[in-house]
């Protein structure tokens, strides 16, 4: 079960990863297309630091919480 | 991880009851709506197989009681999230036994918002095409980013508070409802160092969830301001779409509140005082609400520009009217009447006032929605619509989907946030400390640090 710990952060955060990298996959197709670059330097200055933000989360809270968790006698451990 | 170590106190019990099994009366409850979903899911598959032929839309009125219900659901999200992160981060003591219930409607009436979106298309399938070939200068896809973000937060903000409470229920589990909450309860065992993250992170997620909340509706008011149909392009739209999102989200939290305190009996959590506040709130945006509106269609009125006049009088005096008028009773008369007495200000009748305003809102939303597409300012003929029976029956589905998931909801997880009320328990002194330090003369009493907290 321990190790199922893991995947709520990791599932989180490769959510806010995925989703980062679809805006700049925006910004690439807009600057390629020339097209609407302003908009989408717009949109995203703001949603790529707010998913960074739950990118933090992720890691530091959820994966904080879950690392410390684990007992003393975590499985993989001797 | 901890063993079961931890008794309920007797006052508690009541909120663990509901996650620690299923009655009778929760199957009998959840059989009609599971019907009706049904039904909706049926009358969707034929929309799917004849297309949007089986609805009542067409040119002009492209978006129907699809869009509607896509408005009025982003709008009640706005019970939980907004509502709980401010009264959080003004330490309103009377938020304890309400946030979850607030956080839970968010999150689950926001997949129906996305939902209606996909209902609307006659072609679900090229909903891809819009992270494929997005443009950015759109409006829609603005409203698809911004719906994201505030669906991932809000369900960051739900489960971060929830952690403790699943790791309470953990240890009083059995069979499969142990391994569940073991799981999602991340091995929390009240460490100082899970204190720590788990306090900073809901703090963060507090503050920044306010601004994507606001953000979201007033986007969803731009898919409408950033056009020039009459009654649509309109300066107040942001701020009129966001009174209006409190509003119905405050409604649909006092009748979601005062439905799980008569089911699992929680008279002595939700108190006649919780409900007395948010009606306070509620007539309040009532008020502003009534404020909005009559700036709005004041100024198209004084205005007279002939394609704005058209769709005024068809909402007036026109076609409309009585949806008009019956919108202009339920949201203004009914609540402000019931809530500015304080003899009528109870439960029950805050319950009704409540009622009157989600029908209400949803008739405002309506009426944004259709007149202005049935009269545009293009020199289209005019047209007509009325819902058939397929988009009736998927809205009824989608609505009775949404109370089914809220049920279950509330018997999977406390709906009252256990950890938060024994922390106000203890945290008296410390709020007493608080309350005095706003008082002249008294700043020495202000507390110097937080109270301890009460997570297990």
């Amino acid at each position: 079960m321990e190790r199922l710990w893991r995947v709520i952060p990791i599932t989180v955060g490769g959510f806010a990863v995925a989703f980062i990298g679809w805006m700049i996959r925006m910004l690439q197709l807009s600057w390629v297309r020339n097209d609407s670059w302003g908009f989408t330097v717009t949109v995203a200055s703001v949603v790529i630091p707010v998913f960074l933000v739950y990118l933090w989360l992720a890691v530091y809270v959820l994966g904080g919480i879950a690392r410390e968790g684990r007992g003393p006698e975590r499985e993989g451990r001797p | 991880m901890a063993g079961p170590t931890h008794h309920a106190e007797p006052e508690d019990a009541v909120l663990f009851a509901p996650v620690l099994g299923t009655t009778r009366r929760f199957w009998l409850g959840a059989a009609p709506l599971l019907l009706l979903t049904l039904w909706g899911i049926y009358a969707y598959t034929l929309q799917l197989r004849y297309g949007l032929g089986v609805t009542g839309l067409n040119r002009p009125v492209a978006w129907g009681i699809y869009i509607t219900n896509f408005v009025f659901f982003i709008g009640i999200s706005h019970a939980g999230t907004l509502i709980s992160a401010i009264l959080r981060l003004c330490k309103a003591e009377w938020r304890r036994p309400i946030t979850r219930a607030a956080e839970a409607i968010t999150v689950l009436v926001l997949f129906f918002g996305l939902g209606s979106i996909i209902m609307d298309l006659g072609r679900p399938d090229r909903l891809f095409y819009v992270l494929q070939y997005g443009r950015l200068q759109s409006p829609l896809l603005w409203d698809v980013t911004s719906i994201t973000t505030y669906l991932t937060g809000s369900s960051l903000y739900l489960y971060l508070p929830l952690i403790p409470d699943l790791a309470l229920v953990r240890d009083r589990a059995t069979g499969w409802r142990r391994s569940l909450y073991t799981f999602l309860a991340l091995g929390w065992r009240g460490t100082p160092g899970q204190h720590r993250r788990l306090e900073r992170g809901i703090a963060v997620m507090a503050v920044l969830v306010i601004p994507i909340a606001v953000s979201v509706h007033t986007v969803v008011s731009w898919v409408f301001s950033m056009t020039l149909q009459p009654l649509w392009k309109s300066t107040i739209f942001g701020p009129y779409f966001v009174t209006g999102a409190i509003f119905s989200g405050i409604a649909a939290l006092i009748i979601s509140m005062a439905a799980v305190r008569r089911a699992y009996h929680l008279e002595s959590y939700l108190k006649p005082v919780h409900f007395n506040s948010l009606a306070l709130l509620l007539l309040v945006m009532s008020l502003l609400w009534f404020y909005f509106t009559f700036a709005e269609h004041l100024t198209a009125y004084y205005g007279g520009e002939l394609a704005e006049a058209m769709v005024l009088f068809a909402k007036v005096t026109g076609r409309y009217a009585p949806a008009f008028w019956a919108m202009a009773v339920l949201n203004f008369v009914i609540p402000v009447a019931l809530l500015a007495n304080r003899r009528t200000r109870t439960v029950a009748g805050a319950v009704v006032a409540s009622a009157s305003v989600v029908v209400g809102m949803w008739l405002e939303r309506f009426l944004i929605v259709v007149p202005t597409l049935a009269n545009p300012r293009l020199p289209y003929e005019r047209g007509l619509y009325a819902p058939t029976w397929v988009e009736v029956s998927i809205t009824a589905g989608a609505v009775s989907f949404f109370m089914l998931l809220y049920m279950v909801f509330t018997r999977l997880f406390p709906i009252v946030s256990i950890w938060e009320v024994r922390e106000g328990r203890q945290g008296l002194k410390e709020a007493q400390q608080r309350m005095a330090g706003y008082l002249p003369g008294n700043a020495e009493l202000a507390p110097a640090v937080s109270p301890t907290p009460v997570l297990r």
